[in-house]
């Protein structure tokens, strides 16, 4: 029988040795706890310091939100912010719609199901700055091949996809939950298949039909794990850079810029620290913020369907 | 006869088929299309982009490889990759793998507070790093030095190496210890001798994860990394846009050698990846 750690193992640890020694434990933290806060803790300390200070005359100056009003004031950065969401928000649901129903069609137990299993979540191993350059090469308004098969299908469709400010955004957003629906699709099929086999029987016994299991059955049991993956999701998509930053570098003009691309340009071509510092820490925060707004929203309704 | 086996095909299991198969071929568009491409001269690759070669040129490779007046030699960005991989892989894991056990075998009060540490750093959005980095890095005279991202690449691993081994490892067999123990054996030589052979899987499936996304990380090292021989492949690659691109042929074999890599490590652990990053999604 084994037995899983426990509390009562460091007890076990005391008697160790003739002799009362040093404990061996801090060795085992000295290079998380260094390389993190030296890499990843001071960084965020610094990154506020900078969004609350100013240089004037080549003296910094503690200039309170100032910054963070000067972001909301400016057109660019409340672009910036919408696309943010709308890209969060937007390939969030695509990827776990998508992802939901191609778990729902290979848990069928059909044939093949390894090999769409395999491929379908093949991209999302893969690159983002690869299929961005591949898609934006295919959309080449003057040659690409992606206006030419869509043109097949309707001429209206043969469209500068990526050079039109309209539809710029919404390009990338496409290209992002066609590479990784698949993330999606794994997590849920996950759940699926946690689901007892004889659950399903039970149902089919009191003549449930196969579309009321789906629904009575499977639904509920997959929920808890579909709210997760969108929250995962919508938090990539809330980091994104990578695609943007190679198929459109946020434009045409500043139509499909994002607040990590914006950052990236205000810091390091205009050298704006303090301001990109700012769009840095507002991002941070709108993400968190967000993150723990919809987590409770969604643990009270499970309360509330509980009670 | 026909009648009864078409009724027999239910509406839901073929839109799941139709379904399956365009997505398939949608997501991977691209990989097919950099391999056609790769083959094939800039001019048929702009005048006819999925038509296939007259002739498979595999000049495109070499010229991807060792460069050429219009590119950057591959290899020194690959090789930038693996070195910054490397060390970030050995130190990150190696150091999260430790952090993790510790954290599981002593359960107390300071220890969950230091799990919430590592859990608060996974959600810890990367743009809030990279000004103050830059500067760190800057001031150090470490720009452009795959090894210096690398280090930092690994204070990047440790937070989910640490979470998800800290979680295998809390149901890691304690009579194995405890044997240990009672053979005299020290707490560094337990974790070293005994749990680190038994626990490969687990971390095979951290390394593997990781792995991926340092071969694919673009924001940070394109501030890190400015001169053009310091590269890692996504900065190298990242350049191909907007940039004159006559030799389209060799920018195409450059995409397709630096994805080769990935689908072959996908293809040998599928498994490991895919439970690595469902795993990591529940931390």
């Amino acid at each position: 029988v084994t037995k899983g750690l426990g509390p009562d193992d460091a007890i076990l640890g005391q008697r160790q040795g003739p002799s009362p020694r040093r404990s061996v434990w801090p060795l085992f933290y000295v290079a998380s706890i260094g390389l993190t806060a030296l890499f990843l803790v001071y960084p965020l300390f610094e990154s506020v310091r900078l969004a609350v200070t100013g240089t004037v005359a080549g003296q910094e100056v503690f200039v309170g939100l100032d910054q963070f009003a000067k972001l909301a004031g400016d057109r660019v950065a409340r672009g910036a912010i919408v696309n943010t969401l709308v890209f969060a928000v937007g390939t969030a649901l695509g990827t776990v719609a998508v992802g939901t129903a191609i778990a729902i069609a290979i848990d069928r137990k059909i044939r093949l199901a390894g090999v769409f299993k395999f491929l379908i979540f093949l991209p999302v191993v893969l690159p983002a700055v690869f299929m961005g350059l591949v898609w934006a090469n295919g959309l080449d308004p003057n040659f690409g091949w992606v206006g030419k098969i869509l043109g097949q299908i309707h001429p209206s469709l043969n469209h500068p996809w990526l050079a039109d400010p309209q539809t710029a955004l919404l390009s990338v957003m496409a290209m992002t939950v066609l590479q990784y629906a698949g993330f999606a699709m794994i997590i849920v099929l996950g759940a699926l298949q946690d689901v007892p086999a004889d659950l399903h029987e039970a149902a089919t016994l009191d003549g449930a039909s196969a579309t009321d299991r789906a629904i009575y059955v499977t639904l509920p049991l997959v929920r808890d794990v579909v709210v997760i993956v969108f929250l995962l999701q919508f938090i990539n998509g809330a980091k994104v850079f990578d695609q943007v930053f190679v198929m459109t570098q946020g434009g045409p003009g500043t139509s499909s810029e994002v607040m990590s691309t914006y950052v990236y340009r205000m810091a390091f071509r205009l050298q704006e620290f303090h301001y990109a510092a700012a769009g840095a820490v507002a991002t941070s925060v709108l993400i968190v913020v967000l993150a723990l707004a919809y987590l409770a929203v969604f643990r009270s309704r499970q309360v509330s369907r509980a009670g | 006869m026909s009648g009864r086996s078409l009724r027999s095909i239910k509406p839901f299991v073929v839109l799941g088929w139709v379904l399956l198969v365009a997505w398939t071929c949608a997501s991977l568009a691209p990989v097919g299309i950099a391999l056609l491409a790769s083959t094939k001269d800039t001019t048929s690759i702009i005048a006819d982009p999925l038509g296939l070669p007259d002739r498979v040129l595999l000049e495109n490779f070499t010229r991807a490889w060792g460069g050429s007046s219009m590119t950057q030699p591959l290899w020194v960005y690959a090789s930038n990759s693996v070195i910054a991989s490397a060390i970030a892989l050995t130190v990150g894991i190696s150091a999260g793998a430790t952090t993790g056990y510790a954290l599981a075998r002593n359960r107390s009060r300071a220890t969950e507070l230091a799990n919430r540490y590592f859990i608060l750093l996974i959600a810890l959005p990367p743009v809030v790093a990279w000004i103050p980095l830059f500067s760190l890095v800057n001031a150090m005279g470490l720009i452009s030095s795959p090894v210096a991202i690398g280090l930092i690449y690994s204070a990047f691993v440790i937070p989910v190496a640490t979470v998800m081994m800290r979680a295998y490892f809390v149901s890691f067999p304690l009579d194995l210890i405890e044997a240990a123990k009672v053979d005299g054996a020290g707490e560094l030589q337990i974790f070293g001798r005994i749990v680190i052979p038994l626990s490969l899987g687990a971390l095979g499936a951290v390394i593997l994860v990781q792995l991926i996304f340092i071969w694919n990380e673009l924001g940070l090292a394109l501030i890190l990394l400015i001169a053009p021989d310091s590269r890692t492949l996504p900065v190298g690659l990242a350049q191909f846009r907007g940039q004159d691109s006559s030799d389209l042929g060799a920018q195409f074999a450059a995409l397709v050698l630096t994805v080769i890599p990935i689908i072959v490590v996908y293809g040998l652990f599928q498994k490991r990846i895919t439970e690595g990053m469902r795993l990591g999604a529940f931390r």
